[in-house]
């Protein structure tokens, strides 16, 4: 199950404004959990396993939401967010209940959660046996899954990595940053989205529309038993919209647009909207009469977020430390520092303290991950030649201590995650000279057309040892490039390939770095990720054809089509 | 005198049968798509749509509050709206022969529902797709059926599809009173911090939602209902340990009737906090076979359990998947006989809307498929007399009682609010001296008063009953008992019932029903013990 990362084409923004130091020896939520924490730890290092790690996140805030679809509101909401989770280590660091199980589901859930409703650390009864209740659940998981882990390593084969299963970080830190809450009027939202909600009536070739916009922000709280007090800001403003219809051959086809703002103020004009969705309108329609494509290998641009998404699927996913100590992934990097894995022309770094890029803000942005550990840029590849890895505070070879990539969603436990990852290329060109580097390599290869991929979607990256460890994403819009310069729109194909064979094909680079922001699903869930890179040239990329529905579109035709039959 | 008393204490519905449609954009969207559905919407080959039914439901925005331990939370809810949604369903073929009344999955039972927004292109469009969707799967279906029927050689009386008398009915919906929920929150902080009198509480939320949703009904017979249905609501959640070790929590909710809701969540209150101080001191059951009596809550349960479930979907469904349609009530053969204790009539009622103040869930005027519904006496002296029906008659039915009721499923006769009234009702004090002689008879150490039914939703954390002592009528809180019986043999032994009646509601299926029902002392209840383990007790000790 965790061996594939979906990857979802979530956009919105991280918004920085109003930020204020404060004290983590003054905040109250803070105060409470270090008092409760300490009381439970007393006790709980003791137990047999003990609780040797003993961490306390706390998350309040605001979520505000509001969808609408041909002019109606579909859905509206603001609601509060209170939520105190619990994360218990038993046994030592050498080997906890983290440890990843052979043969069996591994476990990334768990268990010390008291979700909304839960409580505010004004009511401090009520906070602390919040945390009591937590403590004693998440201290029963660990003792529990330590049990398992203990037979697991004594019944099973011998992991050939045999780093410890935690580091301790190596600086004890305290933070504190509070940020006044982006002021929401959600009337002004809804009056931006009447007009724009209501462009696809009457429009034949449209079978569903929707529009939305959500904030989410808060603060989040963090204390363990090292000595650890984090207090920052989190705050994420998207409004997106989504047209899709369906061909006669039963294929749905989508059209999508988001926009990251800093405050209300920055939201796209109504203007600006209209025009936007009128361009996906006009997408939409073209591809709904365009040809079926055929699978086919052939010269390819990745054009802008298309080289993003790609990098981030078939690349990004394998840098993750975790994997490389786990002997059911596929390893594709293990072991490998030093040497040449991609192609010379890219250098990949990932910083999540790059909080915005040519002014946009960068929705994979943070100070420390989710295990209390400061994030830091790291060098993953230097001119194709592997130097690092994402890391958590679970250690591999070589590389002994988190680098601040430990990340998960509410429910989950941490593994490394990307924040912001940005490709570079050592040589790059104008994006219209490498079209034309695009042409000449079809004539080249004497390929009767080549490809521009302008949008990839969601998509599957198998990295485990149980299924072919390929790609398939899918490819929402592309044309077919002709050695004569003429372009035509296709539909129904999907990228494939496997990741050593794709990034050594990557011959040119464009000076067009692109920011495709998305929150992407793995192991610890869903954690919001930002990828930067330019539009790349392969010199051959493998297509394949996409999946299709089964259903008819409608008998009838849509009864907004039909003239003064709008109320 | 009887039937007097029981009309004064009743709220009978206050909308009217109305002769025109009323005029919003929900019934504009449902015609003019309903329009066009009948007159245009056809695959060639495919059975036609014989009928067409729309429900549209819009919630009102939802406000909630809620307290823990004697403080509000920051914030919950506020103007939560979760957006119109659309119920489309569809028999194909004829008034004999349509795709109703059989199944091959469960997608063949559900009945096809979306969500969408709260304009007129909005609604529209999700009708015209719904309708397209629930055509191709109702003309499926009706092809499949006519083979499962030639297979087995199933031949069908009566019809599929009967006439039956129009529904029409039209309340004035008014938009939910902007009392706003804080009006609560005194209460709430007071009520939950009520800590003193129960230190080992981990945790006590009450919290108050107020809503309530708006319907609106049209199908192609021209019938048509339009209504708004209270979604208030009451729950309270608690965490403790049992004096043995078990970590016990509960959630129960409660209807809010529209006036003196101070009183009544305080009632609950009280009543919850009873019932969680009886689980914690409570001890261990034993088996147990002997006579209990059942207080109205508990009561309520068991007959929905027993009665209610057996009273329903007379006509079983035609299954390719089982040989029995086990959802087809045991009553549905039974007419005349003897089904529960004489001492009983039962009658269903769907046209009240409270009793004794308290919401009914079942207030149904016109039904599923667009029929008044009628009010039936089900039983007389303890003999089946009617079942509902819906427009899929069975042998010996003339026409629907409007009865089809709608869920997530397509309509099925079923009941709404059922009464059961006892001759002879006996008051409550009486009844615990009954059963302690018949208990005292059967030589019995005690026997068991039930307050909760259990495996009721929610309560079934709480410690559910009393043991009542023959030497000296002490009372002791029991929990981990389990009721043996699956059938419903034991409706027959029961031989006295209490005056004072409560509303136990359920929804099964989105279905909602109430039952109206007294204490009950029954003869004969087997009693098994759970085997469930005590937990590992918690490592540290409450925080202060």
């Amino acid at each position: 199950m965790k061996k594939y990362i979906p990857l979802f084409l979530l956009l919105f923004s991280v918004v920085c404004a109003h930020a204020e130091s404060c004290s983590v020896k003054t905040e109250l939520p803070l105060q409470l959990m270090g008092q409760e924490l300490k009381r439970s730890f007393t006790v709980l290092k003791k137990q047999n396993p003990p609780i040797y790690y003993l961490s306390y996140t706390y998350k309040e805030g605001e979520n505000w939401g509001l969808e609408m679809s041909l002019g109606g509101v579909q859905a509206q909401y603001h609601t509060g967010v209170s939520v105190a989770e619990v994360q218990a280590r038993a046994g030592s660091p050498a080997l906890d209940n983290t440890r990843a199980l052979k043969g069996e589901w591994q476990n990334f859930k768990v268990e010390g959660i008291e979700g909304a409703p839960a409580v505010s650390a004004e009511n401090s009864k009520a906070f602390k046996r919040a945390w009591w209740r937590a403590t004693q659940k998440a201290a029963e998981q660990a003792q529990k899954d330590f049990s398992r882990v203990a037979a697991n390593v004594r019944t099973m084969s011998q992991t050939k990595d045999q780093s410890a299963d935690f580091a301790f970080p190596p600086v004890v830190v305290t933070y504190c940053q509070t940020q006044a809450p982006v002021s929401v009027d959600l009337e002004k939202v809804k009056a931006l989205l009447q007009e724009a909600s209501k462009l696809p009536a009457g429009k034949a070739y449209v079978l569903d529309s929707s529009f939305s916009f959500s904030v989410q922000q808060g603060h989040r709280y963090f204390a363990d038993s090292r000595g650890t007090r984090l207090k920052t800001p989190y705050a994420y403003v998207r409004l997106m919209y989504s047209l899709s219809t369906r061909a006669k051959d039963g294929m749905e086809l989508e059209r999508f647009k988001d926009y990251n703002v800093f405050s209300m103020d920055e939201l796209p004009s109504e203007k600006q909207l209209i025009a936007d969705v009128k361009q996906s309108l006009a997408e939409l329609e073209a591809l709904s009469q365009a040809p079926e494509g055929e699978p086919f290998t052939a010269p390819t641009i990745l054009k802008g977020k298309a080289a993003a998404v790609f990098v981030h699927e078939v690349l990004g996913h394998r840098l993750e430390g975790h994997r490389q100590k786990d002997d059911s992934e596929g390893q594709t990097f293990t072991g490998k520092t030093g040497r040449q894995v991609i192609s010379p022309l890219l250098t990949i770094v990932d910083d999540p303290t790059l909080r915005s890029f040519r002014g946009s803000a960068l929705r994979g942005y943070y100070l420390y991950d989710d295990e209390g550990v400061a994030a830091r840029p790291v060098t993953l590849i230097e001119n194709g030649v592997l130097k690092n890895f994402l890391m958590p505070s679970s250690p591999i070879a070589g590389f002994n201590e988190s680098n601040g990539h430990g990340r998960r969603e509410t429910g989950a436990r941490a593994v490394a995650r990307m924040g912001i990852m940005r490709t570079t290329a050592s040589q790059t060109v104008s994006y219209e000279e490498l079209e034309k580097m695009l042409l000449a390599e079809i004539k080249h290869q004497g390929k009767p057309y080549g490809f521009i991929v302008e949008d990839l979607g969601g998509g599957f990256t198998y990295t485990g040892t149980s299924m072919p460890q390929s790609f398939k994403l899918q490819a929402k819009m592309v044309w077919r490039v002709y050695p004569d310069g003429r372009k035509e729109v296709v539909r129904g194909l999907d990228v494939v390939g496997t990741p050593l064979v794709s990034f050594n094909k990557v011959i040119a680079a464009a000076n067009d770095d692109a920011v495709f922001d998305g929150s992407c699903g793995a192991e610890s869930g869903w954690v919001p990720q930002t990828n930067i890179a330019p539009s790349l040239l392969l010199e051959s990329l493998e297509t394949e054809k996409t999946k299709k529905s089964g259903y008819k579109p409608p008998v009838l035709p849509s009864p907004l089509t039909e003239q003064g039959d709008i109320k | 005198m009887k039937n007097l008393f029981f009309l004064l204490l009743m709220c009978v519905a206050m909308g009217v049968q109305a002769e025109t449609l009323p005029d919003n954009i929900y019934f504009r969207a449902m015609q003019d798509e309903m329009n066009r559905s009948k007159k245009e919407l056809r695959v060639k080959g495919s059975a036609k749509p014989f009928y067409i039914a729309y429900r549209v439901r819009r919630p009102s925005p939802s406000q909630e509050i809620a307290a823990d331990l004697g403080q509000l939370f920051p914030l919950q809810e506020e103007n939560k709206f979760t957006g119109v949604g659309i119920s489309v369903y569809i028999y194909a073929g004829d008034k004999q022969n349509n795709s109703s009344g059989y199944e091959d999955d469960y997608y063949a039972r559900t009945v096809l529902a979306g969500r969408t927004g709260d304009s007129y292109e909005s609604v529209r469009d999700a009708l015209w797709q719904l309708t397209d969707l629930e055509y191709v799967k109702a003309s499926n279906v009706a092809e499949k059926k006519e083979a499962y029927k030639r297979r087995k050689n199933v031949t069908q009386e009566p019809a599929d599809f009967s006439r039956a008398p129009q529904g029409k009915y039209v309340e004035e919906i008014a938009a939910l009173s902007p009392r706003a929920v804080a009006q609560y929150a005194p209460l709430l902080q007071a009520l939950s911090n009520q800590t003193a009198a129960y230190p080992y509480l981990e945790q006590y939320q009450i919290a108050v939602r107020q809503g309530q949703t708006e319907e609106y009904f049209l199908d192609s017979e021209g019938d048509f209902y339009q209504l708004a249905i209270p979604t208030s609501q009451v729950t309270f959640q608690a965490k403790w340990h049992t004096k043995d070790g078990y970590s016990e929590g509960a959630s129960v909710s409660f209807p809010l009737p529209s006036e003196n809701e101070e009183n009544f969540i305080r009632e609950r209150a009280a009543q919850f906090l009873q019932q969680m101080q009886r689980s914690r001191q409570a001890v261990k059951g034993a088996p147990y076979l002997g006579p209990v009596l059942l207080m109205p809550q508990a009561a309520g349960g068991y007959l929905n359990q027993f009665f209610v479930r057996n009273v329903r979907h007379a006509k079983p469904l035609l299954s390719a998947v089982h040989d029995t349609d086990a959802s087809s009530g045991r009553f549905r053969d039974k007419m005349g006989m003897r089904v529960i204790s004489p001492i009983f009539d039962v009658f269903d009622r769907p046209l009240l809307r409270q009793y004794q103040g308290k919401p009914l869930l079942g207030f149904m005027p016109v039904d599923g498929e667009g029929v008044a519904a009628q009010e039936l006496q089900l039983v007389s002296g303890g003999k089946l007399k009617a079942l509902p029906s819906s427009r899929s008659l069975v042998p010996g039915q003339k026409q629907s009682n409007g009865h089809g009721r709608m869920g997530n499923q397509y309509p099925r006769p079923t009941v709404t609010n059922v009464f059961f009234e006892p001759t002879n009702p006996l008051p409550t004090d009486q009844l615990e001296s009954e059963l302690l002689t018949r208990c005292r008879e059967q030589e019995l150490e005690y026997c068991y008063i039930f307050h909760v039914f259990p495996g009721q939703a929610g309560a079934d954390k709480l410690a559910t009953a009393e043991r009542i002592y023959t030497q000296d009528g002490h009372k002791e809180p029991v929990y981990g008992l389990e009721w043996t019986e699956v059938a419903s043999g034991s409706l027959r032994d029961i031989w006295a019932a209490g005056a004072e009646k409560e509303v136990f509601n359920s929804v099964e299926n989105g279905v909602p029903v109430s039952v109206v029902a007294p204490a009950l002392l029954i003869d004969n209840v087997e009693l098994m013990v759970t085997q469930k383990q005590p937990d590992q007790k918690p490592f540290l000790p409450l925080p202060n």
